[in-house]
């Protein structure tokens, strides 16, 4: 669903490399989860992947669409959440809702049906008629996920997307990741939260000062540190 | 003491961007980028030179005409309050952005400073901008006023004394008015939309009265001109007297650097102390208003109530084009936003209402005599002129020059959202259209009442006005999609003190003037109406053409490449 190939990023005339020529593939029904420490490339990563930067060098392919070459057919099969829910303040909830609705081109019994479903699951039925202006950052960064989700998306692209939301709801969005992918759709998201990365995701890249450092599904990265260990200690450890 | 000098330090350093002027941090204008900004700053003050050279011209045509009518000293009086004004009205929106709606005053607001203190420091960073706008209107007049009055380096500094204490007291006046109204308006409810209709209906309360204080000042009642002639000529401080009568201060100003008299001393020791007692009001008054008008200001309130099913079908089920989308996101931020429905829509309301509306109130229509002449002198020249007229009012709206600075940092959802070039363009076409569209009718049928305009010429001007002014807005989308403005803590930033508004205006004035250029030159060899109409859409057509394709590219390319 989602193929990067010899991604490469640097800012300041080229000489800080925020990606450094890096490749890793996300299947279809895979949660796919993308860890490292402040600074280490992964908000690049994703905004490359999602067409807010351009890269210098490499090729990112969703679906087999080159985002590069069209990226509205590409930008159609994806969703988005970035990790400061920055949205349309002077919008209520629903304006919003409609406007990604729209953009998206999603049909109107889909978008009831959606819309619906998610503001239910976030307990943001009673906000929704509500001015933006007036949501807590929870409440913000809930909306903005479900504008990201309400095209039903083929490829999930979330940049830290538990800071700010309440236990309920971090395990909601947790749920709604693995109903994706059970559904065949694929999930790819940064996280702070080791142990949520642990739980929830099937393959694992951990990239520092650019480059990806492991690669794998749990276990497999469990084998490569030669013993059963904590995520959080095998980050701790290829990250020092 | 040193609360406000810390205060006022860090707020010009934020608003003024002085750390790029450290020479340590020099080594950025060495990027390209920063090399092409200056470049461009350079081009923008080179384009305007023309235009500030017939500004001086013009200033010192006025100046001996005065001193040919044995009133110098008024020049310089009428100059100081043209200025006054000037700062007042900029002033309105600048303390309604500084002191209410940036960011910082949010940082400062839990900091254990004084209420007084973030006015006090936030006035003197205004007072610094304003000084910056007045310098470049009225450092001519004072040295054309030298040449009038005479006076060596005592009348310069006098000057500086003058050019320093002018905004004092208007920015005082517009201080203590938005600190009143936004005291009053926060309430719960409709805050923005009472905040903004009180602005507008403040404007509209005060502009009236300008317009009778300036026509009392120079009313001459009937019969006594021959008195008032030969007063002109006895008296040379017969038409500053006028003046001082309802703004003293400008005559205290003049009067000041006319002479070395005491007459003079007296004037510039009445501006000093005025000026001080003003600002002493702000301060005070700001100690008692402005932390219970900012406190809670906005904040907007949220009724939680889930809709019914019905409503919530009906609200999440409309079906819109991706243009239509665009278009009433932009549409519900402007109207929402007290300082971009100020900046960009006011212009919309004010313009009919000053030509139109005013004269009518204040009884005096006698500005209209010029139009009628021209009307009636040359149908066809009235008609293409009214045309121009539009085409210039679409050049000073700001709301397409900004719509993607307006977005500041939700921006990035402009450029994930899967919308083609063309349906930006018609989405963010659309509000300055409408607003475009509604100020033809207005002007058009308003006009009437002053000019009897026949239906032929209502139709042509409104039609090529219209027509004419698609390219103007198209380019100013253009202009601000190539260098939006986006990192700013302040709204007021992404329209007041955003370079795209000024290059947009140029632009669009060039357009217009070569239109109109080439359709005075086509009315002067007789063409017919049809032909000369028909020429100048063609023209705009073309133009429409080129701006469009450059935009669609502009766009596609700055939304996929931009850092």
């Amino acid at each position: 669903m989602l193929k990067i190939e010899n991604l490469s990023k640097s800012y300041s005339k080229g000489t800080t490399k925020a990606v450094d020529n890096i490749s890793f593939e996300v299947k279809p029904g895979e949660i796919y989860g993308f860890l490292g420490p402040n600074g280490a490339g992964k908000t690049t990563t994703i905004k490359m992947i999602v067409g807010l930067l351009k890269q210098d060098s490499g090729v990112i392919l969703v679906d087999g669409i080159d985002i590069g070459k069209d990226s509205l057919k590409a930008k159609l099969k994806m969703g988005y959440v970035p990790d400061n829910p920055q949205i349309y303040d002077k919008l209520r909830g629903l304006e919003y809702l409609n406007f990604m609705a729209d953009v998206y081109r999603v049909s109107k019994e889909d978008r009831t049906q959606r819309i619906e479903k998610y503001l239910k699951l976030f307990s943001l039925e009673d906000a929704a008629n509500d001015l933006i202006n007036s949501y807590s950052h929870g409440m913000k960064q809930k909306i903005v996920l479900t504008g990201a989700l309400i095209n039903d998306p083929d490829l999930f692209v979330l940049d830290e997307p538990m800071v700010g939301l309440d236990p309920k709801s971090a395990f909601n969005i947790k749920e709604v990741m693995r109903e994706m992918c059970d559904r065949g759709k694929s999930v790819f998201f940064s996280t702070h939260v080791l142990e949520v990365a642990e739980k929830i995701c099937d393959r694992i890249s951990i990239i520092n000062n650019g480059q990806i450092i492991a690669q794998g599904t749990m276990t497999e990265l469990r084998a490569k540190a030669g013993r059963e260990e904590s995520l959080e200690k095998i980050f701790l450890e290829v990250t020092q | 003491m040193r609360e406000i000098f810390i205060l006022t330090r860090a707020s010009l350093i934020n608003n003024f961007n002085l750390h790029s002027l450290n020479p340590a941090n020099f080594n950025q204008y060495r990027n390209m980028k920063e090399a092409r900004k200056v470049l461009l700053f350079i081009f923008v003050v080179v384009a305007l030179m023309p235009a500030y050279v017939l500004y001086i011209r013009l200033m010192r045509q006025i100046g001996f005409s005065f001193l040919m009518i044995n009133q110098e000293s008024y020049f310089m009086a009428l100059a100081h309050y043209a200025s006054v004004m000037m700062v007042f009205f900029l002033g309105l929106t600048y303390v309604l952005s500084y002191y209410y709606f940036s960011r910082d005053t949010d940082m400062l607001i839990p900091l254990p400073v004084k209420g007084r203190s973030i006015i006090i420091s936030k006035f003197i960073s205004l007072l610094v901008f304003e000084y910056f706008v007045l310098g470049i209107f009225i450092i001519p007049a004072i040295i054309i006023n030298h040449s009038l009055v005479g006076g060596g380096l005592v009348y310069y500094l006098k000057a500086m004394l003058v050019f320093l204490l002018t905004p004092v007291v208007p920015l005082s006046l517009a201080s203590v008015i938005i600190i009143t109204i936004m005291k009053f308006t926060n309430i719960k409810g409709k805050k923005d939309l009472i905040r903004v209709v009180s602005m507008f209906l403040f404007l509209f309360v005060f502009l009236g009265l300008q317009i009778v204080i300036q026509r009392a000042m120079m009313n001459i009642p009937f019969g006594n001109e021959q008195e008032f002639f030969s007063k002109l000529f006895t008296d040379n401080r017969y038409m500053i007297d006028m003046l001082g009568r309802f703004y003293p201060l400008s005559k205290w100003a003049a009067l000041g650097l006319a002479d070395n008299s005491m007459a003079a001393l007296t004037g510039l020791v009445g501006l000093l102390l005025t000026s001080i007692v003003f600002f002493t009001a702000v301060v005070l008054f700001s100690e008692k208003m402005y932390l219970g008008g900012i406190i809670g200001g906005n904040e907007t309130q949220s009724k939680k109530k889930a809709l019914s099913k019905e409503e919530f079908v009906k609200a999440s089920g409309k079906v819109s084009s991706s243009f239509m989308a665009i278009f009433r996101v932009d549409l519900i931020t402007l109207i929402k936003t007290p300082i971009y429905m100020f900046n960009c829509v006011s212009i919309v309301v004010l313009v009919p209402f000053i030509f139109l509306v005013m004269p009518a109130l204040t009884g005096v229509s006698s500005d209209m005599d010029v139009f009628i002449g021209i009307y009636e002198s040359n149908v066809k020249l009235f008609a293409f002129g009214l045309a121009g007229a539009y085409m210039l009012f679409a050049a000073l709206n700001p709301t397409a020059s900004t719509t993607f600075s307006r977005e500041g940092k939700t921006f990035y959802i402009t450029r994930i959202i899967p919308v083609a070039a063309k349906d930006h363009i018609v989405g963010r076409a659309l509000a300055p259209v409408l607003m475009q569209i509604f100020t033809i009718i207005v002007v058009s049928f308003g006009i009437r009442f002053y000019i009897p305009l026949d239906l032929s010429t209502m139709v042509i001007s409104a039609f090529l006005g219209f027509a004419a002014s698609l390219p103007v807005i198209l380019s100013g989308i253009l202009i601000d999609i190539s260098r939006p403005l986006l990192d700013w803590d302040n709204p007021q930033r992404a329209v007041k003190q955003n370079m795209n508004v000024i290059i947009a205006m140029a632009i669009g004035a060039i357009m217009a003037l070569a239109i109109g250029f080439l359709t005075y030159l086509m009315i002067n060899i007789n063409l017919a109406t049809l032909i000369i109409l028909l020429i100048d859409l063609i023209i705009i057509v073309a133009l429409i053409y080129v701006v469009y394709n450059l935009l669609t590219r502009r766009i596609t390319y700055q939304l996929a490449n931009m850092e």
